[in-house]
């Protein structure tokens, strides 16, 4: 069963590489919590019902409809609660994303109500398995979509015109507007692009679990741990420390207790902070 | 002169207006999980009570007097359903309260209802600390209609230890007061009997991952997964469950009577697996019939288990206080203990230590199906 833990973790991991990333790079460029990113999750996740189970799009014009959706939603975040407070202190930013985040989730309860909605997508019951080890189509796609994202993300940060920008901006901000870049723009366009790396998070996972106005909670705090181990900021640092979670809490599961996989988590945080203060793999910058 | 002669006359009219709503009404507070992991129970506990309120509210009221419906969130927290309980003491003046869903909270909250000495329901909560604590020798304020852990499981290992051949079981429980406590008890009812425990996991409240716990079982190979799970998290746990090919019949007490795993159930995929709930909106009687109808119709859902507790709850108090003749506390809580109320399901009559003894119904899946079998006493 050692094979079959190391495969569930290393989907779980991709799941949580996925949120974290986007969450790590605002953080990264703008040095913005953002708060309401577990929102953008779960919001992604009803536009993917909607497009899916209300429109009837077909699965990938679904999985384009929700980017769109969450880039606009990450546009008008960007402009209502982050742009107008990134000359002022860090608490400015940290309640006015929180303010974003209660009302994205009690809008979302007014709207769609607490029942649990499910995408079911055909992928879900087709199963591969290579000896004892089984993956069923969804999942693996879950992976192959962070693999086809990061690869897409680092060549968007290294080569483009808006990438390299959003490297300056996240090494100096004064430098920046001396140059005449703007970094108010670089901000809207930083939290477009975390928006939609959330939105494929999202859509990829509605079809696994139930969707309903709450899971965005769970899963940021996960990415928080993900974030604080892989050094605040640096994204391949999350994306690795992302996998290490997943597996590290999916062996902890099977060989120990399903508590002792929660407690995985938050433990281990807490153990990098002590020992490395930085993340694991040093902070910011390396975006 | 003039404004403030219509100043005057306006705020007497609203003082007039708030003080008459408030003569004419018998509030019941309930601090339930609007918002959190279970948010979706808590609107169905919504929807059983104010069903129950307009039908009878419709009849006249209690006593000439309108029944109104306070809920405050929750979230299914100790700390929060005290702070709402205290809330809905000092603030709405409640005559009468109504237990939470979670057990944790529902215990955090008898202490301040003995303090306030107002009569507390509770429907949905099995803990059996909740009963322990009342009746004679103990807290006098607390009533509950619903079966108890214990009895249940004293119900189900009964049942399991005669009719399946199980011998080595797996527990997956809720990491609360509610799954520990369903766990405990029915290992004090299987082990006697001959079926071991082979593991016991528990997760966290609102988890959706299961795969863990499913890749282990299926190297491990217990008889049966005995459960404690309410209706998202089985709903997850069923889909992995099927993707995984998992073949061990599931037991216990998981939510299969829900709405949500019609379709799993449905699937063949868990003929044999069986469970024990206190209701179960397919079970075959006229009243029953009624009951789903109303409420699918208002709400488009057929009724959850803990609509139809809420449901049940409201009713009893609202005869408790008929019969009492009187808003008063104690007339309430002397009215209860002698109450007989009429239930969907048989009749609801307190012991000496305010619990009721309802039937409860042990259900099992056949052929995509799940059939009533047996309707034991709790």
């Amino acid at each position: 069963m050692f094979f079959q833990h190391l495969v569930n973790g290393l989907i779980q991991g991709s799941l949580y590489a996925l949120v974290a990333v986007g969450l790590t790079l605002v953080y990264g460029v703008l040095e913005v919590v953002n708060f309401a990113h577990g929102e953008m999750y779960m919001l992604a996740a009803f536009a993917m019902f909607m497009a899916f189970n209300l429109l009837k799009l077909p699965f990938v014009l679904a999985v384009a409809f929700t980017m769109l959706v969450l880039m606009a939603l990450g546009y008008v975040i960007a402009r209502a609660a982050v742009v107008p407070h990134l000359r002022r202190s860090f608490e400015t930013t940290v309640l006015a994303t929180l303010a974003a985040s209660i009302i994205l989730q009690n809008g979302a309860r007014f709207a769609f109500t607490a029942t649990p909605r499910q995408v079911i997508l055909p992928l879900e019951d087709v199963v591969f398995s290579v000896g004892d080890v089984i993956v069923t189509g969804q999942r693996l796609l879950i992976m192959v979509t962070a693999i086809v994202a990061f690869a897409a993300l680092q060549l968007f940060i290294r080569k483009s015109r808006t990438g390299k920008a959003m490297r300056a901006a996240s090494q100096n901000k004064d430098a920046c507007r001396m140059v005449g870049i703007d970094v108010r723009k670089i901000a809207v366009h930083t939290m477009v692009l975390g928006a939609a790396l959330c939105a494929l998070a999202g859509a990829m996972v509605a079809p696994l679990y139930d969707i309903f106005p709450a899971i965005g909670t769970t899963v940021v705090f996960k990415s928080f741990a993900v974030v604080i181990m892989g050094g605040m900021g640096n994204v391949p640092g999350a994306m690795l420390a992302a996998l290490m979670l997943g597996v590290g809490e999916s062996l902890a599961g099977g060989y120990l207790s399903m508590s002792a996989k929660d407690a995985l988590g938050f433990s281990l945080m807490i153990l990098v902070l002590l020992i490395r203060p930085d993340g694991l793999f040093g902070r910011r910058v390396r975006v | 002169m003039r404004g403030l002669i219509k100043a005057v006359f306006l705020l007497s009219t609203i003082s007039l207006g708030f003080s008459g709503a408030h003569a004419a009404e018998i509030k019941i507070g309930f601090p339930g999980p609007i918002t959190g992991p279970v948010q979706f129970l808590g609107q169905h506990m919504k929807w059983g009570a104010e069903l129950a309120i307009e039908e009878i509210n419709e009849k006249g009221g209690v006593l000439g007097q309108k029944l109104s419906f306070i809920m405050e969130d929750s979230k299914c927290a100790a700390p929060e359903a005290v702070a709402g309980t205290e809330k809905m003491l000092s603030r709405d003046q409640i005559t009468v309260i109504m237990g939470d869903i979670c057990s944790s909270a529902t215990l955090a909250m008898i202490p301040i209802v003995e303090r306030a000495k107002i009569p507390m329901l509770v429907t949905i909560s099995t803990h059996p600390g909740i009963t322990e604590k009342a009746g004679a020798g103990g807290n006098l304020w607390v009533f509950r209609i619903n079966p108890q852990d214990a009895a249940l499981a004293s119900a189900m290992g009964k049942y399991l230890a005669e009719k399946k051949p199980y011998k080595e079981v797996a527990y997956l429980a809720e990491d609360t007061d509610y799954g520990r406590a369903g766990v405990a008890a029915m290992q004090k009812e299987l082990e006697p009997k001959g079926i071991k425990t082979q593991s016991v996991d528990y997760f966290k409240k609102g988890e959706s991952d299961f795969i863990t716990f499913i890749t282990k079982v299926k190297g491990a190979g217990p008889d049966a997964l005995l459960l404690f799970m309410l209706d998202q998290e089985l709903q997850n746990f069923m889909r992995q469950y099927r993707q995984f090919g998992l073949k061990i019949p599931v037991t216990g007490r998981p939510a299969l009577v829900s709405a949500l795993v019609k379709e799993l159930i449905a699937s063949g995929a868990f003929d044999g697996s069986s469970t024990i709930y206190p209701y179960y909106a397919g079970y075959e009687n006229a009243q029953n019939r009624a009951f789903v109808e109303k409420y699918t119709k208002k709400y488009g859902q057929e009724p959850h288990y803990v609509g139809f507790e809420m449901y049940e709850g409201v009713k009893l108090l609202a005869e408790a206080i008929r019969s009492a003749g009187s808003t008063e506390p104690e007339a309430i809580r002397e009215a209860l203990k002698k109450v007989k109320g009429q239930s969907i399901l048989g009749t609801i009559e307190f012991d000496d230590h305010n619990q009721a003894h309802n039937r409860a119904l042990i259900l099992e899946v056949k052929n995509g199906q799940l059939v009533v079998v047996e309707l034991p006493p709790t």
